[in-house]
């Protein structure tokens, strides 16, 4: 991520999922505002979605805690507890760890009723890993030496559902595999494939793929685990998004009566650059009960009876 | 950091923490100039089973760790590495054995080696058991042995009497909500530091009592065995642990359809309580 005032451009996905970041040295908060365009299934911000919001402060709160290199995301994880639906969801990070080359930084995720006020209950949780590669940018150098600063990636909206507005298209008729485009709507300030729309990638392959296979309406299922492992970026494209189900065995029969849990690798391959590998990631799918469980719920932290768990 | 890569059994470094979980490792024919990888197999001893059937996760992550961090190591050769990072995303709890592990580099850099384990039961016809990618920083060895070949390793026979999993990895009862493990030198890797495998033993134990505390507190009912287990597990090794004792601490970030999402935070009490790894769980009811 390059200097936040000539980065992003107009006419980017960050600017329209309108989201605004507070920097400090060793910590920092974002706020993504929610809408019908960002929601999974269960009506909450989608995996993906918060994982471009945890990069984008990651990205600058590495930039400070290490002025003068250049970073570049390794990995990224995120685990959703709760479906995140109030007006805007806050991402708060702190370093855990700044090392010669790497930095780690915890991530908490809370419902919000506006950036910086009226929290609420958490709503996800994850880590981040930076790598601080050599590479001075002088301008971006003097921007991260304020102490404080706050940001607003506005002047847009989304028009259309999140996957769709990234051109995400399913490229197989088993909904396993879908394309991207590496276009500026989508690039980071390194020019490749930004390291949201990856994990936004992933999430949607891996949400197809597991509806596909329990052979229910795709969209029903929800990625609530999600860790991408960043390895070149994907600066040609078009990437190839593929999911692989490691099935356990043992399709269930009938009608599931309880939420189905699958677990799925997605590969990102740049077919542009020899195919690449971009990222893997891999993502823990929750299929909902074909029946409604009485006094089951999706995602709470009520004490509530945890139902047997199918395909585990 | 902890680590992996441990050396062969010729000088001070036996494969400890391998030879515990009876891991064979054998060479997998490269494609042309491809990076290395290596197949190991480990069977699924009794006193290494979960209340699901299968190895418990602490184990299978130490297989990962071992496995795939002797993969890196060879990839990164003539230098060596430490882990950072260990994900495992698990499938399948109940496991048949014995357990297949395939370890694959990724992606060798100039300063870091990501290596990929997948994980099959050859006893469910090859059915997929968990899915590994572990990221490792390279680093000089200075003095340090390093593996002279990567000559077939094969698993020792089953022990008469096998010594518990919390017993060989110097895990005790709970003093109120830590989990403390006593570092003995058979825990050391070749760095000699704490082997991420033992991190990962004391991560999966403590999770798993940290839910169950919850739970019980709670009031939250289970169904099945009423016990917890540990599946999918991403650890951090922020710092090396060189001293100990070592103490892990969990708390609950919250509860979802599938089980607890459990934070683990490991401590080096000899070393100021320096914090050595974060670690996210999913304990699920079974």
């Amino acid at each position: 991520m390059a200097a936040i005032v000539d980065y992003p451009p107009a006419g980017h996905l960050l600017r329209d999922l309108r989201i605004e970041i507070e920097l400090a040295r060793q910590s920092g908060r974002g706020w993504l505002p929610w809408c019908a365009e960002v929601a999974a299934a269960d009506g909450g911000t989608r995996i993906g979605v918060l994982a471009t919001l945890v990069d984008v402060v990651g990205g600058g709160v590495a930039m400070r805690a290490a002025p003068g290199r250049r970073v570049v995301t390794a990995d990224l994880a995120v685990q959703r507890i709760r479906p995140p639906t109030a007006s805007w969801v806050e991402a708060e990070l702190e370093v855990l760890r700044r090392g010669r080359s790497t930095l780690v930084a915890d991530i908490a995720l809370h419902d919000v009723g506006e950036p910086g006020r009226d929290r609420g209950p958490m709503v996800g949780c994850g880590t981040l890993t930076f790598a601080l590669l050599e590479g001075e940018s002088k301008e971006l150098a003097r921007q991260m030496s304020d102490d404080t600063s706050r940001t607003t990636f506005g002047g847009g909206r989304l028009e259309r559902p999140v996957v769709d507005a990234v051109g995400l298209i399913p490229s197989d008729s088993a909904s396993a595999a879908f394309t991207l485009p590496v276009v500026d709507y989508v690039r980071n300030s390194l020019g490749a494939a930004q390291g949201g729309v990856l994990a936004v990638a992933g999430d949607a392959v891996a949400v197809s793929a597991a509806g596909a296979a329990n052979a229910t309406r795709v969209g029903e299922a929800t990625v609530v685990d999600l860790h991408v492992t960043y390895l070149a970026l994907g600066r040609v494209g078009p990437l190839t998004a593929r999911a692989r189900l490691l099935d356990p065995g043992g399709e269930p029969t009938g009608a599931v009566t309880a939420p189905t849990r699958r677990v799925a690798v997605v590969d990102i391959v740049d077919d542009g650059a020899d195919a690449r590998r971009a990222a893997i990631v891999h993502a823990t799918v929750l299929v909902p009960a074909a029946v409604p469980v009485p006094g089951a719920r999706g995602a709470t932290a009520d004490p509530t009876p945890a139902p047997p768990m199918e395909g585990v | 950091m902890s680590s992996a890569g441990e050396a062969p059994t010729s000088g001070r470094h036996e494969h400890r923490v391998s030879r515990y979980l009876r891991l064979s490792r054998r060479e997998r024919p490269a494609e042309g100039d491809g990076p290395p990888a290596f197949v190991g197999v480990a069977p699924v001893d009794d006193h290494l089973r979960s209340p699901a059937t299968g190895m418990r996760t602490g184990a299978l992550l130490a297989l990962c760790d071992t496995l795939g961090g002797f993969t890196s190591g060879v990839a990164a050769l003539p230098r060596w590495i430490v882990s950072t990072n260990l994900l495992v995303r698990v499938g399948a709890l109940a496991h048949v054995g014995p357990l297949r592990l395939e370890a694959g580099v990724l992606r060798r850099g100039r300063t870091t080696v990501v290596t990929a384990v997948e994980v099959r039961d050859e006893g469910r016809h090859d059915a997929f058991v968990a899915s590994s990618v572990i990221t490792c920083s390279i680093l000089d060895p200075g003095d340090m042995e390093l593996p002279s070949g990567r000559a077939e390793v094969v698993a020792p026979p089953p022990a008469g009497n096998p010594t518990p999993f919390e017993t060989f990895f110097g895990i005790g009862p709970d003093v109120g909500d830590r989990t403390v493990l006593e570092f003995e030198e058979h825990l050391r890797n070749p760095w000699g530091i704490l082997h991420g495998g033992a991190v990962a033993a004391l991560i999966d134990v403590a999770a798993e009592r940290t839910a169950r505390r919850h739970a019980a507190s709670r009031g939250i009912a289970t169904t099945g065995t009423g016990r917890w287990v540990c599946a999918d597990t991403l650890v951090h090794f922020l710092r090396p642990v060189r001293v100990g004792p070592v103490e892990a601490r969990g708390t609950v970030v919250g509860s979802r359809a599938d089980g607890q999402v459990v934070t683990v935070d490991v401590y080096d009490r000899g070393e100021d309580a320096r914090h050595a790894c974060r670690a996210t769980v999913s304990v699920v009811s079974v």
